[in-house]
C-alpha cells in the first residue's frame, strides 16, 4: 500500500498527536502512525510543565519561573531551544509558545473526557495516591480539590476493598503528616474502605475496571448512595478517591457526586499506566481525528529514504501488511525506551528508525556511551538519572541535526521525549515538553509545507 | 547464659541453630541483617551431586546423602532440573566420559537416571535453543532448593525447638574469661541498643565475614575469598539446564530456577569489602560471551538483574579456584588459645545440614551432652506430607497458580495461608503479579515470619524478583506492611526507596536493552508522580557510597 500524505507523524502520544492536529487543523492532509497505545495512556494524566530545577529541592512557583529559569542555564533545554531567535535565547519566545500550545489544548480538551484546569501562573501542589504533593500544573476537571488545604476542611479518604493501588489509612497519615510538617495540618482526617465490588468483584479489581463500573448508571448510583452515606456519618468535606472516577464520564461523575453528597469528591495523581492518563490519550486521539487526522494503529515505522536533504519515504509494517509512505513533511515523535524512539544496547544508545545522531544529556555523541555509566548509585535523586536526558539533538526549527549541526533533512522535525536535553521525571516536565514540542513541530511542518523554512 | 550463640543466619547458621536447639541445647541465632540475606541468598540452590569435585570422591559421597536427607526433609522447597551439557569437540568428551561414570555409580541412590549421551537430534529435540553444531550431549538430574526458605524453615524449626532467632543485630564483641569464651556483646539495629549475653560456646557461621568475628576474640581465620556472580533472565529461556565451558576453560551453567533463569558464574578472587560487591561490566559479557557460543540467541533474552556473593573457601593458595577443595573445616580456636569458640570455613549449599550436625557434635562432645542428631529424619516446618494444590484452590476460591507457588514456599501450611481469606475475601488480591503472590501470603508472612522490610519479605515470598524487579508492588507491599507494622509515615516512604534501591543495585551493572525502559517507568511513576525523588531520601546503603 502507497500513501501520500502532506504530513507523516510518527508516534502518536502527546507530541505525535499534539503535532497532527495542528497540522490537521491547517487543512493539511495528516497521517499518524503509531505501533502501540501511545505513552500518554502511560502518565498520570495530569499536564506537568516544569515543577523543579534539576538538582533542586524547592518546587517552582509557577511555570513561567521556571521557563524563565531553565531558559538561562540550561540553553539546550527543548524549552530553550524553542526560544532561540537571531542567534540568542528570548525567554519570552518560549513563554509565548507555551501559553499558546497550552490554550489551545485546554480549549481543544474543553468538554471531551480529560478537560484541564489550570493555567500557567502557577504549580498546582497535587495530592498524588500515596498522599503525597508533586507541583503539576494542569489537572483534569475530575483532580480538582478547591479547599482541601484549608485547615477547616475534614477530608475523607475512601479506598475500595480489594483495589490494592490505594491504601486509604495509609494516603491518608501521608497526607495529614505532610500538612503537620508545615504546620497546616487540618483538624481531622478520614479515611475508610468501601465495597464497590465492581461486576460482582471483591478482589483483584483494577483501577480501569471500577472506572468502566462507574461509567455505568448502576455504578454511579451504587458509589453515589455509598459515599452519600459515608459523608453524612462523617461530616466530610472532602472525598479523596483513588483515580477511578470513570473514563468516559470521570468530570460528569465527580460533578455529580460532589452535588449528591455535599462534599468536593475528587481523584488524586495515579501511578501511570493510570485511568486518567488513558482518558487523556483518548480524548487526544478522537480530536486529531476530529480534526481530519488520520490514524493507523498497530504500524511500526521501519526505515527511512533520503534523497539528499529531503526525507522522501517511510516504510512501516504492521501485522499484516507493509506500507509505503512518501510525506511532504515528518514529525518523529517516537519517544524514549518504553516506546523503542531510542534503544540502548550495553554499548551506547542510537535512534532505530532514521539512525539519527544521538546524544548524551551533556550533548555529546552517544552512540558509544554505555548507559550504565550515565546513571547513578542511588535510583532517586533530584538530579534524576543522565541516561534519561539522552536523545537526538535539534536545531531552532526542531529538525534533528547531524554532527555538524545540520538538519538531517529539511522536512523532518521531532517531538516530544525523543529530543535530547531534559528529564521529565525530576524536572516534572513530560508532558509539557511534548505538547510545547509537538505543538511547535505542528507550526514548523505547516511552514515547511506552505511556505519553506 | 545460652549453651550456644550462633553467629550467622545463611544456611550453615540456621542448620547450627536447628541442630543445637533440637538436641536441646539452649540456643540463640544472632543475624546481622535478615535470614539469608547475603551469601546463600545469591548461589544458585543447587544441592549437587558435587559432580565438579570428582577429585574428591568422599566429597561427591557426602553431597549424594544429602540430597537424599534433603529429599526426605525439605520436599517441598526442592525441584530437580534435568541438565544438558551440549558436546562440540572431542576434548569435552573425554571429561565428560569420566563424570558420566562418577555420577552415574551414584544415581539410583538419588532418585535419578543414570546419565545418557544424546545425540545431536535427541538434544536439539529437548533444546533447540543449543547451537545446532554440537555432536552429542550428556544429559542427567541434578536437584535445587530454594535456599532463602531453606533458611527462613530451619530458623523457624530452630526456634519451634525453643532456640531464640534474633535478625539485625551485630556482633560487636565477644569477651573472654580466662581464655574462655564468656559472652557476646551485640548491637540491635532496631532498638539501637546494645546487649551483652553469655554462653559457653560460640559458633562462628558467617562465611566471607569469618575472619571479622574471629578477630573479635584474638583469633585467626584465613579464607580464599571468591567472588561469584550471576546473570538473571526474566523467563525460562531454556527447558532444561545447560552446563557448557566458558572464555577461560571453566565451567559455567545456565540454570531454570523459580521463574527466571540464572546465568553464572564467575569464580574471581576478591579482597573487595564483601558488604559493597557488584557484579561488574567484565563479568557480565565473560557470561554472556561464553554461554553464546553453546546458547546463540542468550543476548536476545531480557536480562532482568545481576547478583553476586562470596564463596568462604578454605584458604589454599597457588591453585586455581576450581581446584580449591569444596570441603569443610571446623576450626576450633581452642589451639589459639581460646577455647569455646568454633568456626567454619568452607563448604558448600548441600553441605549445610551436615556442617551443623558435624559441629553440633563437637559442642555436645564439648558440653557432655548425650544427644544425637535428628536434622536429617525430621521435616522442616509444612514439608510432613504432600498437599492437593487442585482441590484447596478450588476450597478458598484462590487460582490454581497461585497456590502452586505457595506450596513450592511453605508445603503444608498452604491452607493456614489461605484461611486468612475467610475474613478476608479481598485479600485474595494479587499484589506481586510477576511471581504471584497474593495479599493473604504478604500478611501471613510479616506476622509468622519476622520481616521487617520489604527486602526481607522478598527473601521468604520472591515479591519483586521477577521482570519489573517491584515497578508494580513496592508501593502497595509498603502500605501492607506499613499497616501490619505500624511504621510511621516517613518510614512507609522510605521503605519504598529502600527496596527499590535494593533492586536498582542489580539492575544497575546490566543496565541496557529493555532495563532501561523499565527504568524510565520506575522514574514516571516513584519520581515523577510519586514525588519520591524530593521527599525520601534515604541514607545510601553500602554499594551506593561514593554517590
Amino acid at each position: 500500500m502507497d500513501l501520500e500524505p502532506d504530513v507523516l507523524v510518527i508516534g502518536g502520544g502527546m507530541a505525535g498527536l499534539v503535532a497532527g492536529t495542528v497540522a490537521a487543523q491547517d487543512g493539511l492532509d495528516v497521517l499518524l502512525i503509531r505501533r502501540g497505545q501511545g505513552s500518554t495512556a502511560m502518565s498520570s494524566g495530569a499536564i506537568d510543565i516544569c515543577g523543579y530545577m534539576r538538582g533542586a529541592t524547592v518546587h517552582f512557583e509557577s511555570p513561567i519561573e521556571a521557563i524563565q529559569t531553565i531558559t538561562r542555564v540550561h540553553p539546550l533545554h527543548p524549552y530553550s531551544i524553542i526560544a532561540y531567535d537571531e542567534g540568542g535565547i528570548v525567554p519570552e519566545k518560549s513563554i509565548k509558545y507555551i501559553k499558546d500550545a497550552t490554550n489551545w489544548l485546554k480549549k481543544q480538551l474543553a468538554r471531551s473526557i480529560a478537560a484541564i484546569e489550570g493555567d500557567l501562573s502557577r504549580n498546582l501542589m497535587q495530592l498524588t495516591q500515596i498522599g503525597t504533593t508533586k507541583p503539576t500544573c494542569f489537572v483534569q476537571g475530575s483532580m480538582v480539590h478547591p479547599g482541601l488545604y484549608d485547615n477547616d476542611s475534614r477530608p475523607l479518604f475512601v479506598g475500595i476493598r480489594g483495589h490494592s493501588d490505594f491504601n486509604a489509612a495509609i494516603t491518608a497519615n501521608t497526607f495529614l503528616q505532610y500538612r503537620m510538617d508545615i504546620d497546616m495540618a487540618p483538624r481531622i482526617v478520614l479515611n475508610e474502605m468501601i465495597d464497590l465490588s465492581p461486576h460482582g468483584r471483591h478482589h483483584n479489581i483494577a483501577s480501569i475496571e471500577i472506572a468502566r463500573f462507574l461509567d455505568t448508571e448502576e455504578g454511579l448510583e451504587k458509589i453515589t448512595s455509598i459515599l452519600k452515606n459515608e459523608v453524612k456519618r462523617t461530616g466530610a468535606t472532602h472525598v479523596v478517591l483513588p483515580a477511578v472516577l470513570g473514563i468516559e464520564r470521570a468530570i460528569d461523575n465527580a460533578k455529580h457526586l460532589s452535588k449528591e453528597t455535599q462534599a468536593t469528591v475528587f481523584e488524586t495523581l495515579a501511578f501511570p499506566p493510570s485511568v486518567p492518563g488513558l482518558r487523556l490519550q483518548m480524548a487526544l486521539d478522537r480530536i486529531f481525528q476530529a480534526s481530519g487526522g488520520t490514524l493507523i494503529l498497530g504500524h511500526k515505522a521501519v526505515s527511512g529514504v533520503f534523497k539528499g536533504e529531503t526525507l522522501v519515504e517511510v516504510k512501516a509494517s504492521g501485522p499484516k501488511r507493509k506500507i509505503s509512505i512518501r510525506p511532504k513533511a515528518a514529525v518523529l515523535a517516537t519517544g524514549k525506551f518504553i516506546s523503542e524512539g531510542l534503544l540502548g544496547s550495553q554499548k551506547g544508545v542510537r535512534e532505530p528508525l532514521f539512525g539519527l545522531v544521538t546524544v548524551t544529556g551533556e550533548f555529546y555523541d552517544a552512540s558509544e556511551e554505555y548507559p550504565r555509566r550515565h546513571t547513578r548509585p542511588i535510583p532517586f535523586t533530584n538530579r534524576g538519572h543522565d541516561i534519561f536526558q539522552f536523545g537526538v539533538p535539534v536545531d531552532e526549527n526542531l529538525r534533528p541535526v547531524d554532527y555538524n549541526g545540520r538538519a538531517k533533512a529539511e522536512n523532518l522535525f521531532a517531538a516530544g521525549a525523543i529530543i535530547a536535553g531534559y528529564d521529565f521525571s525530576s524536572e516534572k516536565s513530560g508532558l509539557g515538553v511534548a505538547l510545547t514540542t509537538g505543538y511547535v513541530a505542528g507550526e514548523k511542518v505547516i511552514r515547511n509545507i506552505r511556505s519553506d523554512i | 547464659m545460652f549453651d550456644v550463640v550462633v553467629i550467622g543466619g545463611g544456611s550453615t547458621g540456621t542448620a547450627v541453630a536447628r541442630d543445637c536447639a533440637m538436641r536441646g541445647l539452649k540456643t540463640l541465632l544472632i543475624e546481622r541483617d535478615d535470614i539469608a540475606s547475603a551469601t546463600v541468598g545469591t548461589c544458585a540452590g543447587m544441592i549437587s551431586s558435587g559432580l565438579k569435585y570428582m577429585d574428591e570422591p568422599e566429597i561427591v559421597d557426602l553431597c549424594s546423602q544429602e540430597v537424599v536427607y534433603f529429599n526426605k526433609i525439605a520436599r517441598h522447597i526442592i525441584m530437580k532440573n534435568p541438565i544438558l551439557t551440549p558436546i562440540f569437540g572431542m576434548s569435552d568428551l573425554s571429561s565428560g566420559g569420566n563424570f558420566a561414570e562418577e555420577y552415574s555409580k551414584r544415581a539410583a541412590k538419588r532418585q535419578v537416571p543414570p546419565v545418557l549421551f544424546l545425540t545431536p537430534e535427541d538434544s536439539l529435540k529437548i533444546e533447540p535453543m543449543l547451537n545446532p553444531d554440537l555432536i552429542a550431549s550428556l544429559y542427567f538430574e541434578e536437584y535445587f532448593i530454594n535456599p532463602f526458605r531453606l533458611c527462613i524453615l530451619q530458623a523457624q524449626d530452630a526456634s519451634v525447638h525453643g532456640a531464640e532467632i534474633r535478625t539485625y543485630c551485630e556482633v560487636v564483641d565477644i569477651r573472654l574469661s580466662n581464655n574462655e569464651v564468656k559472652s557476646v556483646v551485640f548491637y540491635d539495629r532496631v532498638s539501637g541498643k546494645k546487649e551483652e549475653v553469655s554462653t559457653r560456646i560460640i559458633v562462628n557461621a558467617t562465611g566471607p565475614w569469618a575472619e571479622r568475628i574471629a578477630g573479635l576474640a584474638g583469633t585467626n581465620v584465613e579464607l580464599r575469598l571468591n567472588k561469584g556472580a550471576h546473570v538473571i533472565l526474566d523467563r525460562r529461556v531454556v527447558n532444561v539446564g545447560v552446563i557448557a565451558k566458558a572464555v577461560d576453560g571453566r565451567m559455567i551453567y545456565l540454570f531454570p530456577h523459580e521463574s527466571t533463569v540464572l546465568l553464572g558464574t564467575t569464580a574471581i578472587d576478591t579482597w573487595e569489602d564483601p558488604d559493597t560487591l557488584v557484579t561488574s561490566h567484565d563479568e557480565i559479557e565473560y557470561l554472556l560471551k561464553s554461554m553464546e557460543w553453546v546458547v546463540p540467541s542468550i543476548r536476545k533474552a531480557r536480562i532482568i538483574r545481576t547478583m553476586e556473593g562470596v564463596r568462604p573457601l578454605i584458604a589454599e593458595w597457588k591453585i586455581p579456584e576450581g581446584e580449591v577443595t569444596r570441603g569443610y573445616k571446623i576450626i576450633d580456636h581452642s589451639d589459639e588459645g581460646v577455647s569455646g569458640l568454633l568456626s567454619f570455613t568452607g563448604g558448600k549449599l548441600v553441605m549445610c545440614r551436615r556442617m551443623a550436625e558435624d559441629v553440633t557434635d563437637v559442642i555436645c562432645k564439648k558440653l557432655d551432652i548425650q544427644a544425637t542428631c535428628e536434622t536429617h529424619i525430621r521435616p522442616l516446618p509444612g514439608n510432613d506430607s504432600d498437599i492437593d494444590v487442585v482441590s484447596l484452590a478450588k476450597e478458598y476460591k484462590v487460582s490454581q497458580h497461585v497456590v502452586e507457588r505457595m506450596r513450592t514456599r511453605r508445603g503444608t501450611k498452604t491452607r493456614d495461608v489461605l484461611e486468612l481469606v475467610r475474613d478476608h475475601p479481598e485479600w485474595r488480591t494479587t499484589i506481586c503479579v510477576c511471581e504471584p503472590v497474593i495479599e493473604a501470603e504478604i500478611r501471613y508472612s510479616i506476622r509468622n515470619e519476622y520481616p521487617r522490610t520489604i527486602n526481607d519479605l522478598r527473601r521468604r515470598l520472591r515479591v519483586g524478583t521477577g521482570p519489573c524487579q517491584g515497578t508494580n508492588c513496592t508501593y502497595k507491599i509498603a502500605a501492607i506492611l506499613s499497616e501490619e507494622l505500624n511504621l510511621g509515615i516517613a518510614e512507609t516512604l522510605i521503605e519504598m526507596t529502600r527496596f527499590l534501591s535494593e533492586r536498582w543495585k542489580g539492575k544497575r551493572p546490566p543496565f541496557r536493552g529493555d532495563l532501561l525502559a523499565q527504568e524510565e517507568l520506575v522514574q514516571a511513576i516513584y519520581s515523577c508522580v510519586g514525588n519520591l525523588d524530593r521527599e525520601a531520601i534515604h541514607e545510601p546503603n553500602p554499594w551506593e557510597e561514593g554517590l
